[in-house]
């Protein structure tokens, strides 16, 4: 049973970044849940288990950032087909576009 | 070229109200600000490692409420100070050559080879206007886990002041 594991609060605390993960502690899905009208308004899945550090939403709430394990090659970006190193989406978790190639700790 | 890479990091609002990310580039060494709308990449300050004895940092983002700022806590495992980021607890202004507010000597020594020491990293934290800031420290007795939390208390126009 996949649960929501990993995520933060908008700075008004209206909008929750999550990320749903498997037995294994791989990541399912990405899920924004809007506090004020208690539901999930967006959910993407991934389209394989991927390794994800965490997640988390912008001060303002505009946008989703994932935080990915696998690095992107050098030089390069992730993007829709290609998610890797620092993610952002659209609130929606639409519009995925890479901001930086690698995510170290 | 298409860079950068992150260690550590923040995510904050800029003097202009923009939604920015604060991070430590490893792979240019400096701590830059990335604006989430645009993924603009704007350096602030670089990062000497001459000195880097187990040497890291951390930011807080959190002064949502005093936007353009972000806090810096930096340490090693040498009580000795080299350089103006050595073992302090700074805010930054959020531009290039931004003011750089000193706030503490955090004296906490952090070993990389202590598991224990973890645990004294001074992971500074702000309120959301910038006005009260904590952090923990081993004050020198790395190996030991005993830390010890303090709070700095600054006046609300502590950024107005000359």
């Amino acid at each position: 049973m996949p649960w929501p594991w990993c995520g933060t609060a908008a700075g008004a605390s209206r909008y929750w970044g999550l990320m749903a993960q498997d037995q294994d502690w791989n990541t399912i899905a990405f899920l924004v849940y809007d506090r004020q009208a208690d539901r999930v308004i967006a959910k993407r899945d991934l389209p394989r288990p991927m390794s994800v550090d965490s997640v988390t939403i912008s001060p303002l709430g505009n946008y989703f950032l994932a935080y990915h394990n696998d690095y992107c090659d050098y030089g390069k970006l992730g993007g829709e087909a290609n998610l890797c190193g620092l993610m952002i989406f659209d609130r929606n978790l639409k519009n995925g576009r890479g901001l930086l190639r690698l995510v170290g700790q | 070229m298409v860079c950068c890479a992150l260690s550590v990091s923040d995510l904050t609002l800029d003097a202009q109200g923009r939604e920015v990310l604060v991070y430590q580039d490893i792979d240019t060494d400096n701590i830059s600000m990335l604006d989430l709308a645009t993924g603009i990449i704007t350096p602030l300050w670089p990062i000497d490692f001459t000195h880097c004895d187990g040497c890291g940092m951390h930011f807080s983002g959190r002064a949502i409420r005093r936007p353009g700022w972000a806090l810096v806590s930096y340490f090693d495992g040498d009580p000795a100070s080299y350089w103006w980021m050595d073992d302090q607890v700074i805010a930054i202004e959020l531009g290039r050559g931004g003011r750089r507010v000193r706030l503490a000597h955090h004296h906490s020594l952090v070993d990389p080879n202590q598991a224990h020491d973890y645990w004294a990293e001074p992971h500074a934290s702000t309120n959301p206007d910038l006005t009260r800031i904590l952090f923990i420290s081993n004050w020198g007795r790395s190996g030991t886990g005993e830390v010890e939390m303090v709070v700095i208390e600054l006046p609300p126009d502590w950024s107005t002041r000359p």
